[in-house]
């Protein structure tokens, strides 16, 4: 009997040790994961922050319209009849007018915030932008030929024109910084960005030529390249949606990739990612994403650089979380600099203007609040 | 020819340009051994190693690993049976040290799925062996050289491969951590029948821990095999003009080298 007993206690404590050791077990990997995956809240919480400033920023202009009103008629897109209390003229103000011009400032912000987090990854340099290959000079170069042309009249102004030779521009000059840095397609970090660097050079040299021969018409391209959302229409969301949501979500299943690559060659390649491969893919894709930015919204800056920045620095740099929160912030802030420039200023300022003298100032707060914390002063 | 062999290299021939850095190298290498690969600077270490690990490919000759050609293996296939860490990496970005160490899970873990109990059960099994689990969340790139080594050398246990190549890992450690990553690179190779190649400088630490050597010079094999065969006060001479005495520690049986400097 007293055998029995002390063999069942022996069993009870054999049982009892390994279920607790399979819970510290359990426990200690929550602990581990924590810092990897404390920082999801910020995905939803983003979210829902934009989706709130768009309702509240759609009804903020000329017209005042309140927010339970742009709620009905957003919900009228479902077919509901909108209910006659509310002015026949407010639906086309929000509709055809705002809301394009809305979601193109956020889906831009948005979509320079993810370039810029690839380039700054695949680059292996945190002060990477969307613009580093030069793809900004390479859209503005084809916008300031179409305008030029435009002007001397041989084409026939069509509003997809600009937007078209602005995209074409973007993407031969990615071509030709990838034949110029890669005789051996291996695409290194420095090379590419040499490369754009001297591409960029050659087409700002470019755009002051054509600037020259536009002599009293100039201001049309000055204006374009400054940036603006003015006069956005659904046909730009849609090239948008097509180009920039497509290559976000490309670029966000690859997040894996781009943390590893952030290691250099050998690193990635003894883990079993094909870099070369990986990392042309990965520069056209975003590439294509800040094409498309640029060719609707002319050259806005900052966004690609100091988004991505902001968002390591709260969420840490690991892109599942990075991808997603940099296109939200970029999505917010664009919206928010460009309702600034809408609403709040008495005339509109280029956006581009705007972001740089707002976005330079912060971004050297942080440059310094980072510098000091690294080095301890 | 041996059909379990790890390696076999054929006539294997490399160059940069028009340096040649690896010349007409033939080789077989067998698992659960351990590989020191020696040579001044400039001999074609690395490059040997970036064509064992497919980061580079011949330009002429063949590598077989595990009897097929090296070329042929999907890189996630590879990744699984081979492991690499690097001379020399880039860390710019704050990821924390598990973070670093859970990436060499990668080629286990499917795109979009979250890593499994077995997954972090390496990883914590890597960060113990390096005795680097109390840094497990700090930033990598607050680390000391020697930490961020043994956070490399913890991802690549983490990978779990038959197969691991290290390029002078040792070069930035001091004598404690230089030993205990060689330690824990024994330990692997005793028990788990695991191979492991490293490029070394340091040849006391090569005598003693390696089963095999492998002698390179200008990118040729000047030799290769048992230690007690290869190494010779000749070898030294030869390889690094520097004259040596050479002695047997009568309890462990590994040669010892004491150069003269003067």
């Amino acid at each position: 009997m007293g055998a029995l007993f002390s063999n069942n206690t022996y069993k009870f404590n054999t049982i009892f040790t390994v279920s607790v050791n399979i819970i510290n077990r359990r426990r200690g990997h929550r602990i581990m994961m924590k810092s990897i995956t404390y920082h999801f809240y910020w995905i939803p919480a983003l979210s829902v922050t934009l989706l709130f400033l768009i309702v509240f920023v759609a009804g903020l202009g000329y017209i005042a319209i309140k927010p339970s009103i742009i709620l009905e008629i957003l919900f009228s897109l479902t077919g509901q009849n909108v209910p006659d209390s509310i002015d026949p003229s407010f639906p086309f103000v929000i509709l055809e007018v705002r809301l394009p011009r809305i979601i193109t400032a956020s889906l831009v912000g948005g979509g320079l915030a993810v370039a810029g987090c690839v380039f700054q990854s695949l680059l292996q340099n945190p002060l990477a932008d969307p613009y580093t290959l030069g793809i900004s000079s390479g859209a503005a170069f084809g916008a300031s030929i179409a305008l030029f042309l435009n002007m001397i009249g041989i084409l026939l102004p069509t509003p997809y024109l600009i937007p078209l030779c602005a995209f074409i521009g973007g993407l031969a000059t990615l071509y030709a910084v990838f034949a110029l840095s890669a005789p051996s397609a291996r695409l290194s970090p420095n090379s590419l960005i040499l490369s754009g660097i001297i591409i960029s050079a050659i087409l700002s040299a470019g755009i002051s030529f054509i600037k020259f021969m536009a002599d009293e018409q100039v201001n049309a391209i000055i204006f374009w390249i400054m940036g603006s959302f003015i006069g956005k229409s659904w046909s730009d969301v849609f090239l948008l949606i097509l180009l920039v949501l497509p290559s976000a979500i490309f670029i966000y299943a690859h997040s894996r990739e781009l943390d590893i690559m952030t290691f250099g060659e050998r690193a990635s390649d003894s883990l079993g990612i094909d870099s070369r491969v990986v990392r042309k893919r990965l520069l056209i894709t975003s590439s294509l994403a800040t094409a498309a930015c640029v060719s609707v919204s002319g050259i806005i800056g900052f966004v690609g650089l100091i988004v991505p920045h902001l968002v390591r620095m709260i969420v840490g740099p690991g892109n599942k979380l990075l991808i997603p929160c940099s296109f939200l912030l970029g999505s917010i802030l664009m919206l928010g600099a460009d309702t600034v420039t809408r609403v709040v200023l008495p005339t509109e300022l280029p956006i581009g203007v705007l972001t740089a003298l707002i976005g330079g100032p912060v971004f050297c707060y942080i440059f310094r609040k980072t510098q000091q914390k690294r080095y301890g002063t | 020819m041996n059909a379990s062999s790890v390696y076999r290299v054929d006539n294997l021939s490399f160059s940069y340009g028009t340096i040649n850095c690896i010349k007409n190298v033939s080789l077989e290498l067998n698992p659960g051994c351990f590989y020191g690969l020696i040579g001044p600077n400039g001999s074609g270490k690395s490059t040997l190693l970036d064509l064992l690990s497919g980061h580079l490919f011949p330009d002429q000759g063949t590598i077989h690993f595990y009897n097929r050609d090296i070329r042929r293996y999907p890189r996630k296939q590879l990744a699984c049976k081979l492991s690499t860490v690097p001379q020399s990496f880039t860390l710019n970005f704050d990821y924390s040290v598990e973070e670093v160490v859970l990436m060499g899970r990668y080629p286990y873990i499917p795109r979009f799925a979250n890593p499994q109990d077995r997954d972090l059960l390496a990883v914590e099994k890597a960060l113990h062996s390096l005795d680097i689990f109390h840094l497990r969340s700090r930033k990598v790139t607050q680390l000391s050289g020697g930490e961020k080594q043994r956070v490399m050398i913890a991802r690549s246990l983490a990978q779990d491969t038959d197969v691991i190549l290290l390029d002078e890992v040792t070069s930035n450690l001091d004598v404690n951590h230089a030993v205990s990553i060689m330690k824990v690179m024994l330990d692997i190779v005793t028990k788990s029948q695991k191979t492991v190649i490293a490029a070394l400088h340091d040849l006391n630490i090569a005598s003693t821990f390696c089963d095999q050597l492998i002698v390179l010079r200008d990118g040729e094999i000047v030799d290769n095999g048992n230690v007690s065969k290869v190494l010779s006060e000749n070898l030294i001479l030869d390889l690094y003009q520097i004259q040596s005495t050479i002695s047997t520690d009568h309890k462990t049986e590994k040669k010892h080298i004491k150069y003269e400097y003067l």
